[in-house]
């Protein structure tokens, strides 16, 4: 063939189509380049051949669109590879489900926490106030093993347990309703403004105690709650005062029973000691006993019978002498309780500290919810992820059925 | 591999398939031999000719035979391509695709005789 003068026009397209193959990525430019220039040459001489100036024009307008098209085309390919390559490393196989696995697991993970966020800072306060009470036991005294005149009552294994019931009682309760008048007050809090009965305010008000003892002592911790601090002090102090009282009044009652059995003692007493009374003159005036009477000894020998009478209405009198003293003794009782009375050791005061909900700890379980959750969820989803991304592997490693895009 | 699996080929990698049935060509002479097979009406540009080239060889369907000098042309070295086994298989199929889809044609009387009118597309 022979050679052809090269017009500038010519040289400058091809240095310029040189220039334009920097479009290409390296790997296709440093594979392809040089015959792509070489095959651009050839298009150039053939154009000018033909038709000069106005080929190479068409030519040009052939080959920029074609550049543009087929350079995309290529970046395009070479990243689809790289991804593959990437995704065949061990790396690149762990790397998605890592990553859809702290991406699920921190969405979640956020949820969760926001959400118990939310519901803490939702939910109504509650305050707590803390009275503290001894109680005494009172009932039976009987005479110590050591000293008949000291007494001392029966243990009891259960006294504890059983006050904190007794305080629970609804004749302790009912008093506390009634002296804060919680049915008019908590009617229009959680009645809609109507009067709560007082079944229904014992009823919340038992839920809204907590009794509990301390341990190795005879106190009994009263806990109160409400959704205003001075309401839980003012029902703490009140159930405390309540029971204290209806102790009182309970041991009051007792000394009142037993003085009324030894009143009736002491009348049926009298009565005999009357009847005795008139016996031993029946038999004086029957015998004849002279006046003054003789000694005992001379009495018991002479007069036997009107001895054992005599004797009879002695007995009779010295029993009368000890029940007079024990009625004595319990009218003092009564006055003034052998038994210590039950003493409130602390007044509950208002504590403006909520403690429910117990926000810090809210906050913590959410996050440790959270935490457990968002693995679940995040391995399960990554897990998922996995299984299906090596089932596509699989597929795209054989060669593919119509993947001759150009 | 079943040449069936590669059906349909696009329009570029048909003609390129095509211009290497008669034998191996370069890159100059395989954009030849399209234009000359489709009149003159397709004329591959460097990019879309090399590209396809790159992803036949890819996938198998030519392989580039010894670089030699055309003397016909200048005196660079070419490079030079032709069919394998596969690609044979691929192009034949290609083409009964084709011959089936034109007997359906005509069976509805959508064309008439085979004229010498390229079967494929613009690029």
């Amino acid at each position: 063939m022979a050679a052809y003068v090269k017009s500038k026009a010519v040289v400058f397209s091809e240095k310029l189509y040189a220039r334009m193959l920097a479009a290409y990525p390296k790997a296709h430019r440093e594979e392809y380049g040089p015959s792509m220039a070489q095959l651009f040459r050839d298009q150039c001489r053939d154009a000018w051949g033909e038709a000069r100036s106005w080929a190479l024009l068409k030519l040009w307008l052939r080959v920029v669109p074609d550049v543009i098209a087929t350079s995309l085309l290529e970046h395009c390919a070479t990243l689809n590879k790289r991804k593959s390559m990437f995704n065949r490393t061990l790396f690149g196989r762990l790397a998605t489900p890592l990553y859809t696995f702290f991406t699920v697991f921190t969405l979640v993970f956020l949820l969760v926490l926001g959400a118990s966020v939310l519901i803490t800072n939702i939910l109504p306060e509650s305050f707590a106030s803390t009275a503290r009470i001894k109680v005494e036991p009172y009932g039976y005294r009987t005479p110590t093993q050591t000293d008949p005149q000291q007494t001392q009552l029966a243990y009891d294994p259960y006294f504890i347990q059983t006050e904190i019931e007794d305080i629970q009682s609804e004749v302790v309760l009912r008093k506390v309703v009634e002296q804060l008048n919680l049915n008019q007050k908590w009617g229009r809090k959680y009645g809609n403004g109507s009067l709560l009965k007082t079944y229904d305010t014992l009823d919340l008000l038992k839920r809204s105690i907590d009794l509990r003892p301390l341990r190795s002592t005879s106190l009994i911790e009263i806990r109160a709650f409400s959704s205003e601090p001075e309401e839980a002090a003012k029902i703490a102090n009140a159930i405390a005062e309540a029971y204290r009282v209806h102790h009182l009044d309970v041991n009051h009652e007792w000394t009142l029973s037993r003085i009324k059995v030894l009143d009736n003692q002491w009348n049926e007493q009298n009565a005999q000691l009357e009847n005795a009374q008139q016996d031993l003159e029946k038999v004086r005036g029957k015998i004849q006993v002279p006046t003054p009477a003789p000694a005992e000894d001379e009495l018991l020998a002479t007069y036997p019978a009107y001895a054992k009478a005599k004797r009879q209405l002695d007995e009779l009198r010295q029993f009368r002498s000890v029940l007079g003293m024990k009625i004595a003794q319990e009218r003092t009782d009564l006055m003034l309780p052998k038994n210590v009375p039950d003493e409130i050791i602390d007044h509950a005061v208002p504590n403006h500290r909520p403690v429910r909900p117990n926000k810090p700890l809210n906050i913590v379980l959410g996050a440790l919810f959270g935490i457990v959750l968002g693995s679940i969820a995040g391995a399960g989803v990554a897990g998922i992820s996995f299984l299906r991304r090596r089932n596509s592997q699989t597929k795209s490693d054989s060669p593919p059925a119509t993947g001759l895009q150009v | 591999m079943d040449p069936e699996e590669l059906l349909p080929l696009t329009p570029a990698v048909f003609h390129v398939l095509l211009a290497l049935a008669d034998g191996e060509r370069h890159g100059y002479a395989i954009m030849q031999e399209v234009a000359a097979g489709t009149n003159g009406r397709i004329k591959m540009g460097p990019g879309t000719l090399y590209g396809t080239i790159k992803r036949l060889l890819e996938i198998k369907l030519i392989e580039e035979s010894d670089e030699r000098p055309d003397p016909k042309l200048d005196d660079q070295r070419r490079r030079y391509y032709r069919l394998t086994g596969l690609g044979e298989r691929a192009v034949k199929a290609e083409a009964a695709r084709y011959e089936a889809m034109v007997k359906l044609a005509r069976g509805k009387r959508l064309v008439g005789k085979l004229t010498g009118v390229a079967l494929a597309g613009d690029f």
